[in-house]
């Protein structure tokens, strides 16, 4: 097995930085239903819109008296969960895909570039709807719609990556010695895509957030009574005249998640530094 | 500008350019008469740009320049923005290194050399100056000057581009032509025709030529007065037939032992050793090529030579030069 | 120039084809039996039978998707459930209120971003520089129904001079005044984000240009500021038409989520309304329209791309 060296050096301040809060957030998540919190979904009518600050209640309440903060915290798993997986199912279905129409014969890469064409032809946001809204309203569909709209960017970077490397000389002495086609690609080709892969797709991870919980805001993520951010800020919307102050916090968990993910993603790009090692 | 007939059309006195601490050109003075050539050689960071880029005014960003430049009796560091953009285009030509980026990828051949013209005034009617555009074109010999004209860019080969830059630089008839690497990013069988046009154009135009080059055959090639440099400062000058036939200074006898010959044998051919200074670490009290030198003594770390006179027309800075008509590459 | 035109409309025929392909598919991906939710449980086999007839459901799917796409290129893209009314026929009456609102925020994205980048590449160390800087750090990560809802708070809650809403008909409705008004802060909030993204890239394109070898032997020719100015603003276009072609797509499902928020009557509240009711054949006929406009503007932009560069007409 060939691998090209990755020129590792000490890790920038970005990569600790969105690496620890990324790993946080990912704890909080798991962690997230045993703590000492109120009961996220039990709403009190007599304490609606409370503001920010009140005691017990340190992010107020909504519409239904249910306490924000433990909406907040408990809405981290899906959030998370729409902004992580789609990218890890899109991650390994572009990379076979980007692989396969590297190496592959000449009918097989077009068809499936040409496929992703069409993909790619979509306003992303618009083919998810289109996709969740047929699957039904539940974080699964919202997963699948997520995943379907990241694969042909993933794709494209593994072609681009696969092309790179079929004219190095490994990859071609690999071929001239007459091994199959799957054993180049996955012994010299798959681990030489998978830096550039990893880079890209933490990038994507704070897309997926902000794209899964804009598709839960207009309605199309987990079911109610259940706990989002994106649903949050829909719900906490028809009050924004009365209390604004109360929809900026799943507004700015939003925010900070991707711009975590994002930090994470540009650590990642300059510790591999991935863009520099063809270029020689 | 007039000058009386002995003032020389290019004086360069003690230039010396700075990038932060990076001391690029050292002290560097240089002459040019109307109508002649001198041919500035040196490896890469010698500094050989930056000085023919002085002239112009364009040494680059973040660049402090001391000394001065007079074209013709004028001071070339005392005019103003404006006046000095007159002068480049008009005065000074310049072509630029690497024809396949010098000029606009967007905009038609005739169009840009027509800005140039436009530009300067030089030929006011809008007529008068497409039929100067087509005559230009066809002097610098590019056969289908009408077709050419209405091509883009991308559309030329890389000779045919660096015939039309260098019509360009000739378009106002200026009385000095600044040649940076002019011949680096052609084919080896393009760079003797866009050689030899330069020697036709100075016949036919009278115009002084200053050309910058790392290529030894180039020199040869136009015969004219070398000043060779390196780290920054002149290490010798003279008519080329002497310098590079019989050096007096061991870095000109290094590049031209560096540089394959018909007839060499294996082995032969002697590389410098080692690499030139930063243009950081240069100290001012040594010879900067003393340590790649094979005849250092420990004088030459401890004093720089100056320029001194080696033979006729010829000085070189070495405390010990090679004496005349002593073998090549020894 | 017609040639390219035409010859990019033509390519974009299997495009077309392909994204309808697409949308057809997700009506496929509508989980349990379609019929059985239509007709309820207590239908006759018999009525079954009639309605699978009916809808086609009996004859193979690539029959199915050319008799659908064949209804689609007359217009018909079937009936909306929970209205009254053709799809064909909500699309059409909310697809020039979308389109306005994307016009409005594209043009602003657009001049904002360039005067932005002209800005930032001329004074990369002063204010216009850092903000360029700024505002494409928190484009990353800041999505457009947050910016949306931010603006509603300061500028129609908190300082009361812009409404966040009450656009019944931008087009016949009370004036180009009143348009105007109720169009600022949705037109802004889709804007704002592709403005920064713009804005940083044409900086960076914009100053790749002014620190080229045709620019600075431009200089050497004597060529005054203001000439070259000119040339580095033509040889920054071409990149200009790039980034916006891939933000479009980005301003374009924006439009979705700044309808929803500001009641604007376009496609994406449709859409939105839609969802909450789930009327499939209205989602399925907005998305097929907006995905249709969306690769017939992407020529629009080639094609300018084309004219302002001779290396890609062909």
């Amino acid at each position: 097995m060939t691998v090209l060296p990755v020129r590792a050096r000490r890790a920038p301040a970005a990569l600790v930085a969105g690496g620890t809060l990324a790993a946080a957030l990912v704890v909080l998540a798991v962690v997230a239903p045993l703590l000492p919190l109120p009961d996220p979904n039990a709403g009190d009518l007599t304490a609606r819109l409370l503001p920010l600050g009140t005691p017990g209640h340190p992010l107020g309440t909504d519409g239904q008296g249910r306490d924000l903060l433990a909406r907040l915290v408990v809405g981290t798993r899906p959030s998370l969960i729409a902004g992580i997986v789609p990218v890890l199912v899109s991650g390994a279905l572009g990379t076979a895909l980007g692989i396969a129409a590297g190496m592959g014969a000449r009918a097989l890469e077009n068809l499936i570039m040409r496929s992703l064409d069409v993909l790619f032809a979509f306003p992303s946001v618009l083919l998810a709807i289109a996709i969740a809204a047929s699957l039904g309203a539940s974080l699964a569909s919202l997963v699948v719609a997520l995943s379907v709209i990241l694969v042909p960017a993933v794709a494209r970077v593994v072609y681009a990556e696969t092309a790179g490397l079929r004219s190095l000389d490994f990859v071609q002495t690999a071929r001239a010695s007459g091994a199959p086609a799957a054993v180049i690609a996955l012994r010299h080709v798959l681990p030489n895509v998978l830096p550039a892969v990893a880079v890209y797709c933490s990038a994507l991870v704070g897309l997926s957030i902000v794209v899964g919980a804009g598709l839960s805001f207009l309605g199309l993520g987990v079911a109610p009574p259940q706990a989002e951010w994106g649903a949050m800020l829909n719900d906490l919307r028809q009050n924004l005249f009365s209390n604004p102050s109360l929809a900026l916090a799943p507004a700015i968990a939003i925010f900070l998640a991707s711009a975590v993910f994002n930090v994470l993603g540009e650590g990642l790009r300059a510790w591999f530094d991935v863009t520099s090692r063809w270029s020689q | 500008m007039s000058a009386p007939e002995d003032t020389p059309l290019l004086e360069i006195e003690h230039l010396s350019v700075t990038f932060g601490a990076a001391h690029a050109v050292r002290d560097v003075s240089l002459r040019l008469d109307p109508g002649g050539t001198v041919v500035v050689l040196g490896e890469s960071g010698s500094g050989k740009s930056v000085t023919a880029r002085s002239v112009l005014r364009l040494p680059g960003r973040r660049a402090s320049v001391r000394g001065r430049i007079r074209l013709a009796g004028c001071d070339l560091f005392a005019l103003d923005e404006k006046a000095m953009r007159q002068v480049r285009g008009r005065d000074i030509g310049f072509v630029p290194q690497d024809p396949n980026s010098s000029l606009d990828p967007l905009r038609r051949i005739g169009t840009q050399v027509e800005e140039v013209l436009q530009v300067h005034g030089a030929v006011a009617d809008r007529r008068a100056r497409r039929a100067r555009v087509a005559e230009l074109l066809a002097l610098v010999g590019i056969p289908n000057p009408a077709r050419t004209a209405r091509s883009y860019p991308h559309e030329l080969s890389g000779g045919m581009r660096q015939r039309v830059v260098i019509a360009m630089a000739v378009a106002c008839a200026p009385r000095l032509i600044i040649a940076d690497e002019p011949t680096t990013a052609l084919d080896v069988t393009v760079q003797a025709q866009v050689l030899d046009l330069f020697t036709t154009l100075q016949r036919e135009l009278g115009t002084a030529l200053l050309l910058v080059t790392h290529d030894v055959g180039v020199a040869a090639e136009l015969a004219a007065d070398v000043v060779v440099m390196y780290a920054g400062r002149i290490v010798e000058r003279g008519p080329a037939a002497a310098v590079l036939t019989a050096p007096a200074h061991p870095y000109t006898a290094g590049l031209l032992g560096a540089r394959p010959r018909p007839g060499l044998r294996r082995g032969e051919l002697a590389a410098i050793p080692g690499g030139p200074p930063p243009a950081t670490e240069v100290v001012d009290a040594a010879c900067a090529f003393a340590p790649r030198c094979g005849r250092a003594e420990p004088a030459c770390s401890a004093t720089a030579p100056e320029l001194r006179d080696v033979g006729p027309g010829r000085a070189a800075a070495c405390l010990l030069p090679i004496a005349p008509l002593q073998e090549v590459g020894a | 120039m017609i040639r390219f035109l035409v010859r990019r409309l033509v390519l974009a025929v299997p495009t077309v084809v392909g994204v309808s392909f697409v949308v057809f598919l997700t009506a496929k991906l509508v989980p349990g039996d379609p019929v059985a939710s239509l007709l309820g449980p207590l239908a006759t086999p018999q009525a079954r039978a009639e309605l699978v007839a009916h809808l086609g459901l009996d004859r193979p799917w690539p029959v199915q998707f050319v008799t659908w796409l064949g209804n689609a290129l007359r217009g018909d893209l079937g009936m909306a459930i929970h209205e009254p009314r053709a799809v064909a026929e909500i699309v059409a009456s909310s697809f020039g209120d979308t389109a306005l609102l994307a016009l409005a925020g594209g043009l602003i994205a657009l001049v904002g971003g360039v005067v932005l980048g002209v800005l930032g590449a001329m004074y990369p160390k002063r204010l216009p520089g850092r903000l360029t800087s700024g505002l494409s750090v928190v484009a990353m990560s800041a999505p457009q129904y947050s910016v949306a809802l931010l603006l509603v708070i300061v500028f129609a809650v908190h300082l009361r001079v812009l409404p966040a809403g009450g656009m019944t008909d931008p087009i016949d409705g009370g004036g180009l005044a009143d348009l105007l008004v109720h169009m600022v802060l949705p037109a802004v909030s889709v804007a704002l984000i592709p403005l920064g993204v713009i804005a940083r890239m044409f900086r960076s394109a914009l100053t790749e240009v002014l620190g080229s070898p045709f620019v600075e032997a431009m200089r050497a020719r004597g060529i005054g500021p203001v000439r070259i100015a000119r040339h580095a603003a033509h040889n920054a276009l071409p990149a200009l038409f790039t980034i916006t072609g891939l933000q479009l797509a980005y301003l374009i499902g924006g439009v979705v989520f700044v309808e929803t928020i500001f009641s604007w009557p376009g496609i994406g509240l449709t859409l939105y309304n839609a969802i909450s009711t789930r009327d499939l054949p209205l989602i399925q006929g907005g998305v097929l329209v907006v995905a249709v406009s969306f690769v017939l503007i992407n020529i629009l932009v080639d094609a300018a791309h084309a004219l302002v560069d001779p290396r890609v007409r062909r």
